[in-house]
């Protein structure tokens, strides 16, 4: 049971408390707790620090804590030393004995735990001088390292729900709404519409009730940013949250979370839970006389239910259809009251910028996106994991400086920004800045921050195939474009994947495309073109070549590419015949060829065309290079 | 309520302050296509026919009229070739879901659609417009019929697919819909829904006049507060 914060000046005397609880510890072992790191079996590790540091005296001395995300899930299990910072990376229960005697007793390094560089092949010691992380610009998630999402303290300890005091204190509702404003804060959900503005029209709105939704229905697939932060740092979304209701006069909020996600529910609810408790939710907070509460809802996850409309019809129970704006839910939204909706990111970002200044925050950005931007940065990229970097950052110092570049030396073909409908952009466009304006310039978007990085053998016409797929299958079918529209691109570019592409096959997708994007009830319709506009865009020449002479140059379209083998490579080692499914490849009766000399006894391999299948297993069993495909 | 003044392609027309874009339009003689919207039933946008370009801060932005609150001075286009454009395929959309809908065939020629739909033809009876089902939620009260599934597989149904035990038989479902897709049987004595796989006994009306179905009547009588029989009670005593 926490206590009961009464008033402010206890609110400050309890932060002091907890800084000088820590103050006490010499070192604190901060192990990642997150969801990506169960995978890995952190429950384990963090279970042997425990008894470690027991069993070897240093339980007072030693602080273990358990964190949220670190945002390098892959490396997972995962810890930092702190004060020294030392990093080690995909420890196992099995290591922690080592890691208590040598690294938090001696102060030794254990060379095995580091993290190995990809690209200098080199061991990094400390956590700032890894290049995945040295090159962020880490707010949001350096909370989450330095907290337990359980431990109300540990919030405090960082200054946690100091905005929200001076929010309930010292702030009219209306210098609150200017605060947000001067920041320049924007959604960062997808739309990117400023934050304080969509406050003040819902606060300008006549009403007796007003509510407060965090959007937690993250349907990107691959993308994990929200999940981490409300699992990592819940007390964060609390506080914004009821910064945002003493702003617009809400006395309820609701975050509305995927029920994929049992983790951040379990955290958040644990944290509401407390925050209750301490009186910092609930009836007159603080002794201010302001009274907000949170309830937690759990979707059903379909995409569109992150729609901020559909997502409303949702909380009410309703089916989670969008419905057309205006009118936008600040002005007519749950139960047909003013409703504000941000997303985690976005409410997350609120009580630093009550905390350290509206002009801090300005500080950092391009014009008009202004503090930093989480992204989930996946595909054919070294390190893959949450990036946050500031708006206005370079394409290429994402893929390259932060995310290590393309692995086994391949070369970058596109960028994919902003989600399953968002715009691939290529290597020309790898120098223009990342923020809201600019990327949908380039006729991609911010979206979520979903980006996927895809190299020299992906096939761009596959890849709005893909997505066209994708988002057919999750389109809600209310309106005509989206629901009619989308399926005919994805048949029109199947058509073409598979060689069957007609010569108006390109005029016809553009037009369609620009009806779905114009047309659309809701955001998700109006957005799914991108992946087909931007490749049109900028890869029309893989779209000639597929329908004008049947290729497929990146060698992936199964209908359009042949496999065989370059015979004055081949070995004879067989590797090929060894994983190929349909025994297509097979031994011939010629001689194999190994450092440019025949040898009579290995015998140089073939691929039958009747019986492969196309899987590729071959080429990546292949270690010289022998075989091809066009 | 006072009106406002808008101005539509250069003319300037009055509407009612709580009016959405599409009556004031049609009130004022613009031809504009729509398949979903129906004055009694709450606006849906899920056809896009209503579709013009409202200018705000220098931008034009393309929405639908029936949904669109009107507000004074507000500038709109609805004869644009962007909107004609969008508009044709649109229909050309519908038109590769229905081929043999009369109502969407009509609909293409309006529209100027010349061709034949450039998409594989489905054979669908239905453009998924939503104003049966809410018909039957909102002006009915019953929700006897609703949608069925998601994205390109949706149809209009009963739950389950299964009888409806609340369908009234009132026909609402039937008369609202802009491409006579709902199958009503009406005979002399008995109604039957093929879809909603149900059927009603009609019994005689005085105030109406004519054979109507039972439980439509004890239905109205009961939402209306209406004294038994009032229907039936006839100044005649006919039955
Ligand atoms: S655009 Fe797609 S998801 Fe949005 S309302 Fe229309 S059909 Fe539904
Ligand atoms: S794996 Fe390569 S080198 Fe080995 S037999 Fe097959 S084609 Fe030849
Ligand atoms: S006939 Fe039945 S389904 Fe149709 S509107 Fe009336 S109650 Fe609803
Ligand atoms: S049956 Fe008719 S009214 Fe009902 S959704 Fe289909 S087209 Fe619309
Ligand atoms: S979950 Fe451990 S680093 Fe992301
Ligand atoms: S009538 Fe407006 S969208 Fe259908």
């Amino acid at each position: 049971m926490a206590k009961l914060i009464p008033d402010v000046k206890a609110l400050e005397a309890l932060r002091k408390k907890s800084l000088d609880e820590r103050k006490g510890y010499k070192q604190v072992i901060a192990v990642c707790g997150g969801t990506g790191c169960h995978a890995y079996g952190c429950m384990k590790v963090i279970e042997a620090f425990r008894a470690e540091l027991a069993k070897q005296g240093l339980a007072k001395d030693v602080r273990l804590r358990t964190t949220g995300c670190h945002g390098f899930c892959e490396m997972g299990s995962l810890c930092i030393i702190h004060p020294s910072d030392i990093f080690y990376v995909k420890i196992t229960p099995e290591d922690v004995a080592e890691v208590v005697s040598e690294t938090v007793k001696a102060g030794k390094v254990i060379d095995r735990l580091c993290y190995t560089d990809p690209a200098s092949k080199k061991k990094v010691v400390k956590a700032a001088e890894v290049p995945f992380y040295k090159n962020q610009h880490r707010l949001l998630f350096a909370q989450n390292g330095m907290v337990d999402p359980k431990d109300l303290d540990d919030y405090l300890a960082i200054g946690g729900f100091s905005g929200a005091a001076a929010a309930l204190c010292d702030l009219k509702p209306r210098d609150i709404i200017d605060k947000i404003k001067a920041s320049g804060l924007r959604g960062r959900g997808g739309g990117g519409f400023p934050t304080g503005r969509k406050w003040e029209i819902c606060a300008s709105h006549e009403s007796d009730v007003r509510y407060i939704v965090c959007n937690a229905d993250e349907g990107d697939p691959g993308a994990y940013m929200d999940r981490s932060i409300l699992e990592g740092n819940p007390f964060a979304v609390i506080e914004g949250m009821i910064v945002g209701a003493k702003a617009i006069g809400a006395a309820h909020g609701y975050v509305y979370v995927r029920n994929e996600y049992p983790l951040a529910v379990e955290n958040l609810g644990a944290a509401i839970v407390k925050a209750r408790e301490a009186g910092l939710l609930g009836e007159d907070i603080l002794k201010t006389g302001f009274s907000f509460d949170i309830t937690i809802n759990r979707g059903g996850g379909a995409f569109v239910c992150g729609e901020e409309t559909g997502l409303i019809s949702s909380v009410m129970g309703l089916t989670g259809e969008p419905n057309p704006k205006p009118p936008y839910p600040a002005q007519r939204g749950l139960w047909g009251k003013p409703t504000v909706i941000n997303n985690v990111e976005t409410w997350a970002n609120v009580p630093m910028i009550l905390s350290k200044g509206e002009k801090w925050f300005a500080g950092m950005g391009t014009a008009n996106s202004k503090g930093t931007k989480v992204f989930s940065l996946v595909g054919k990229i070294n390190n893959t994991g949450l990036v946050e970097v500031p708006m206005g950052i370079t394409l290429r110092k994402i893929v390259y400086d932060i995310g290590g570049g393309i692995p086994g030396g391949r070369k970058f073909k596109a960028v994919q920004t902003g989600g399953p409908s968002g715009g691939c952009l290529p290597e020309s466009m790898l120098d223009s800045p990342v923020d809201f304006d600019e990327l949908t310039k380039m006729g991609s978007m911010m979206g979520s921050g979903g980006m996927i990085v895809m190299d020299d053998r992906t096939c761009m016409v596959d890849v709005a195939h893909y997505f066209m797929k994708f988002l057919s299958e999750e389109s809600c079918g209310k309106c005509v474009p989206c629901r009619e529209g989308v399926p005919r691109m994805k048949a029109i570019l199947e058509d073409i994947t598979n060689g069957k592409g007609s010569d108006e096959a390109i005029a016809l997708l553009q037009e369609l495309g620009e009806t779905v994007r114009d047309a659309s009830l809701c955001a998700l319709g109006g957005t799914s073109p991108n992946p087909v506009l931007s490749t049109l865009k900028y890869f029309r020449d893989e779209y000639e070549a597929h329908i004008r002479d049947k290729r497929c140059p990146a060698g992936v379209c199964k209908a359009l590419i042949n496999y065989s083998v370059i015979e004055d490579r081949c070995t004879g080692c067989g590797a090929c015949a060894r994983v190929c499914p349909t025994q297509a490849a097979v031994a011939t009766g010629r001689p194999a060829t190994v450092k440019g000399k025949k040898h009579d006894k290995l015998k140089a391999h073939e691929i039958v065309q009747e019986k492969c299948i196309k899987c590729g297993a071959c080429i990546e069993a292949c270690k010289f290079d022998a075989i091809k495909v066009e | 309520m006072p009106d406002v003044t808008i101005k539509v392609d250069g003319r300037e027309i009055t509407a009612k302050t709580e009016e959405t874009l599409l009556p004031a339009l049609l009130a004022a003689g613009f031809d504009i296509p729509h398949m979903c919207y129906n004055e009694e039933i709450k606006p849906y946008g899920a056809c896009r026919l209503c579709i013009v370009e409202v200018e705000a801060g220098g931008r034009r932005s393309v929405v639908s009229s029936c949904s669109y609150p009107v507000s004074d001075g507000m500038v709109v286009y609805t004869d644009t070739e962007r909107i004609k454009k969008h508009r044709r395929m649109i229909v050309e959309l519908l038109l590769a879901r229905c081929p043999d809908v009369k109502e969407v065939r009509d609909l293409a020629r309006d529209v100027g659609l010349e061709h034949e739909p450039r998409f594989a033809k489905r054979d669908k009876g239905c453009i998924l417009c939503g104003l049966c089902t809410r018909a039957c939620e909102q002006v009915v009260g019953v929700s006897a019929i609703s949608f069925v599934g998601r994205g390109p597989d949706k149809e209009v149904g009963t739950p389950f697919l299964d009888r409806s035990d609340v369908c009234i038989g009132c026909g609402s479902c039937y008369y609202v819909c802009p491409v006579n897709y709902v199958e009503m049987e009406d005979e002399e004595d008995v109604r039957r829904f093929p879809q909603w796989k149900v059927e009603f006994e009609k019994v005689w009306c005085e105030r109406l006049g004519r054979k109507v179905p039972k439980k439509m009547l004890e239905h109205f009588s009961k939402i209306a507060k209406i004294p038994e029989g009032w229907f039936e009670g006839s100044p005649a005593g006919k039955k």
